[in-house]
């Protein structure tokens, strides 16, 4: 093969698996930056997955009802809002009117104002959307739920109970394969553990940005929703984490959540919603696997959670490096399928769990080597605990 | 010499007793073969034997603290503590069998509640399912006794399971010596293979202070490819798995299935008591537990106090790793096992941190909570003639775990219902007293 034809036949697939981990990643981001440390990654996706892929494949069947657009556009439209109001907040700030915003009359005023300009928005776009899009996000959404109902089982035992947040996301880890292998088995399937779906949720080519030469061909054609919702994922979360009081909060519980607990935050409050963001994100990944890796639900994701973790601490807990790692990680993900096509690589080696193993072993190295400029959140996996200082 | 005298006296019926085990256990089924009456009678021995050695100590520990208050005793407490939360995972298994199946739902759960109980088999098979999670399970404890979380027992398992099949398929030579050489140094050899990969974590906690916890995450996968890797240069069969291990290398059965027809027991479970028995003397007896402790508690004050806290970190992990490898080692040097090359980790790591938890970390628990988790795979086995699915174990056990996180919730209850049942009994006594008045 060629070099071009090389590249447009790996590129896609690169993408497609450092999307999802770029975004279980960033899940796990906002949880560990709040102090809660968050193995149970694994356990949500799966948990998101199967929940997404029951959805999906009961809307494969059926035709994509108003009620569900009108939901979905609901529960975006909440979102969205909240987005734009912390913009809005934000470019007060810089014109030191931010005082505006104080009052709680105004917040809902403003929220309102915006949550029902993004549901228009978004409802007008959902209804126009092809049904690839409609089904799609309306999978992700509800997948992404039910990762963040499912991580409240974390949040809970972590930041009420107090407990070992390795064990309890242990559990997790364990409940969610078991539970879902058993609903598929007894209550969705009729003794079948896995649900196919029919269908494959690539946008053939992303309107006039398609006809763009080079990379029209490499971003615009053959591509998954959840690209370009990661790339929105990953601006959101810059810009809450770094650009907000709120972020600033949340760092701040990760690293002394003594001191910030002092200056009268809730840490409790702030590090159940770091949780809920990561419960989120994490099923969101497990929807966007079962799209592009096992084109349903299979039980399991071979390990995604555990190595989006990986990104995480590769990338040295900042969203920007998270984005790279989760690329290399990806680049080497995909090699170990695909070498076989590469004659350059055939070549260099005939075993695939070498390429497989790279990313753990890199990880490895760069936690052994550059242990001493790690930004690892101070207080993370600490139960938070008022009366000890 | 005078000390172990001493001991070997004050202990005079628990060493009486332990050797009629062994014979009743090792020695008499031999030649009791065929008999079905004098089997059952030495079975029935065997339990009356545990039981009354239970009681007695029971009763000697009564005579010596007459002032005893359950509520205040951490053991019964934390011990209580881990049965509530068993508890609440077969509540919760028993709700999801309800929902899923009404009508066969309490048979399936009384089938699970009697576990390993169910017939004979069943018994010794119970005893063989729990040997890898005791293993494993051990391995967590210990490691988390020295205030280490030892995630990585499942590539620990991994690597030790291949070198001890490894051993089991190549060194055929040790064989022609001795079966017992063979299966020895395939044991010996998994654990110096799961100590090497256990030690990793410990260098890097110990001398890079990285968290122990990520890096023995990252070894599980690494582990797993390599083996699938190694598998199919040097073990394999043809296909996607590994060649069983030659007769002479697979664990010996030492005459328990002459005691427990038809299941597959061997001495595996012997092998897992002796670990168990080994750790416990280690951690709660000699110097050196002793310092692996300090240095979990406080690893500054240890070194304060002149122990190598740095060294000690490695040891620890060093043996936990080590235990798991027996654990991978039991778990396939057994005849007609293989082991895939599909990238799946292997489960018995994760198992272990519920069974370390439910076992309160201490060695005898961990024994006792891996048979347990035995008794419940049987159960669980038997439970699918009712149309019941196997993943309800894997739940149960998801449940426990979470249910034993909360420990500290379930331990106030504990102890909230143990201080009122004892204040009525308190006042029952009182009132007993008056009304002789």
């Amino acid at each position: 093969m060629q070099f071009f034809d090389i590249l447009y036949f790996i590129f896609p697939l690169i993408i497609a698996s450092a999307v999802p981990l770029a975004i279980v990643a960033l899940g796990g981001l906002y949880s560990e930056r709040s102090g809660v440390v968050n193995i149970a990654l694994e356990g949500i996706m799966i948990m998101g997955g199967f929940v997404g892929v029951v959805i999906i494949s009961s809307l494969e069947t059926s035709k994509v009802g108003a009620f569900w657009i009108v939901i979905v556009s609901l529960m975006l439209a909440a979102f969205v809002g909240y987005v734009l109001f912390i913009g809005l907040r934000y470019l007060l700030d810089k014109i030191d009117k931010a005082s505006l915003l104080e009052s709680k009359f105004a917040f809902f005023v403003s929220y309102g104002v915006l949550a029902i300009l993004s549901f228009v928005l978004v409802y007008i776009v959902m209804n126009n959307a092809s049904e690839v899009v409609q089904i799609s996000m309306i999978g992700l959404v509800f997948g992404a739920l039910a990762g963040l109902v499912f991580s409240l089982f974390h949040a809970f035992a972590s930041i009420n109970m107090k407990a070992n947040q390795i064990i309890s996301a242990t559990a997790l880890n364990m409940f969610a394969p078991a539970i879902t292998l058993f609903l598929a088995r007894n209550v969705v399937n009729d003794n079948v553990k896995q649900i196919s779906l029919a269908q494959s949720y690539k946008i053939d080519n992303v309107g006039f940005l398609a006809d763009i030469p080079f990379i029209g061909d490499l971003f615009f054609k053959d591509a998954y929703l959840s690209t370009y919702l990661g790339v929105a994922i990953f601006l959101v979360a810059v810009i809450v984490l770094y650009k907000t009081r709120f972020g600033l909060r949340l760092r701040s519980c990760g690293e002394n959540p003594h001191a910030a607990d002092s200056l009268g935050i809730n840490i409790y409050k702030i590090r159940y919603f770091g949780v809920m963001v990561s419960g989120a994100l994490a099923g969101m990944g497990g929807v966007i696997f079962a799209l592009s890796f096992s084109q349903g639900f299979v039980g399991t994701v071979t390990g995604f959670g555990f190595l989006a973790l990986a990104v995480l601490i590769f990338g040295n807990w900042k969203p920007g490096k998270i984005i790279y790692a989760a690329l290399f990680f990806a680049t080497l993900r995909t090699l170990s399928s695909t070498y076989g096509s590469i004659d350059f690589l055939k070549n260099l080696t005939e075993d695939s769990n070498i390429y497989n193993m790279a990313p753990y072993i890199a990880t490895l190295i760069v936690l052994a080597f550059v242990s001493k400029n790690s930004a690892a959140p101070r207080a993370a996996g600490e139960p938070f605990d008022p009366g000890k200082r | 010499m005078q000390k172990i005298t001493n001991f070997v006296k004050e202990n005079t019926v628990g060493f009486s007793s332990s050797l009629a085990l062994l014979l009743l256990i090792f020695v008499l089924p031999s030649l009791f073969a065929g008999n079905d009456t004098l089997l059952w009678l030495d079975r029935f021995l065997i339990g009356l034997i545990m039981v009354a050695y239970v009681g007695y100590r029971f009763l000697i520990f009564r005579k010596n603290n007459p002032n005893f208050k359950y509520a205040e005793s951490t053991t019964v407490v934390s011990i209580l503590g881990a049965l509530s939360a068993v508890a609440i995972g077969l509540l919760f298994g028993l709700i999801i069998m309800l929902f899923v199946n009404p009508s066969n739902s309490l048979s399936a759960f009384f089938v699970i509640l009697r576990g390993g109980f169910n017939n004979i088999k069943s018994f010794g098979n119970m005893f063989y399912f729990s040997v890898p999670i005791i293993l494993t399970g051990l391995s967590v404890a210990f490691a988390f006794r020295t205030g280490l979380f030892n995630i990585g027992a499942s590539g620990q398992f991994t690597v030790g399971a291949f070198t001890a099949i490894f051993i089991g398929v190549r060194w055929g030579a040790l064989g022609d010596i001795s079966p017992f050489l063979h299966w020895g140094i395939a044991v010996i050899g998994a654990a110096i293979a799961g100590g090497i990969w256990g030690a990793i974590p410990g260098f890097l906690k110990a001398y890079r202070n990285v968290n122990e916890v990520v890096t023995s995450i990252m070894l599980n996968y690494v582990a797993m490819y390599i083996v699938s890797s190694l598998i199919s240069v040097y073990v394999s069969a043809g296909n996607t798995f590994s060649r069983a291990v030659r007769s002479t290398a697979a664990t010996p059965t030492l005459n328990l299935d002459v005691l427990f027809p038809g299941s597959s027991i061997n001495a595996g479970i012997v092998v897992a008591l002796v670990i168990a028995l080994i750790l416990h003397v280690v951690l709660s007896k000699t110097r050196f537990g002793y310092e692996l402790k300090a240095v979990g508690y406080n690893r500054d004050a240890a070194r304060y106090a002149g122990m190598n806290a740095k060294r000690l970190i490695v040891y620890s992990l060093m043996i936990s790793g080590a235990v798991a490898g027996i654990g991978g080692a039991m778990g396939y040097l057994i005849l007609g096992k293989t082991m895939s090359t599909a990238a799946i980790l292997n489960p018995e790591g994760f198992t272990g941190i519920a069974i370390s938890l439910l076992g309160l970390s201490q060695p005898i628990g961990v024994f006792i909570a891996g048979i347990f988790y035995g008794s419940l795979q049987q159960g669980g086995n038997l439970m699918q003639r009712y149309g019941m699915s196997e993943e309800i174990i894997s739940i149960i056990i998801a449940v426990i775990i979470y249910a034993s996180a909360l420990a500290l919730f379930l331990q106030k209850f504990v102890i909230r219902r143990l201080k009122s049942v004892e204040r009525t009994a308190e006042e029952q006594i009182e009132e007993e007293k008056r009304g002789d008045e």
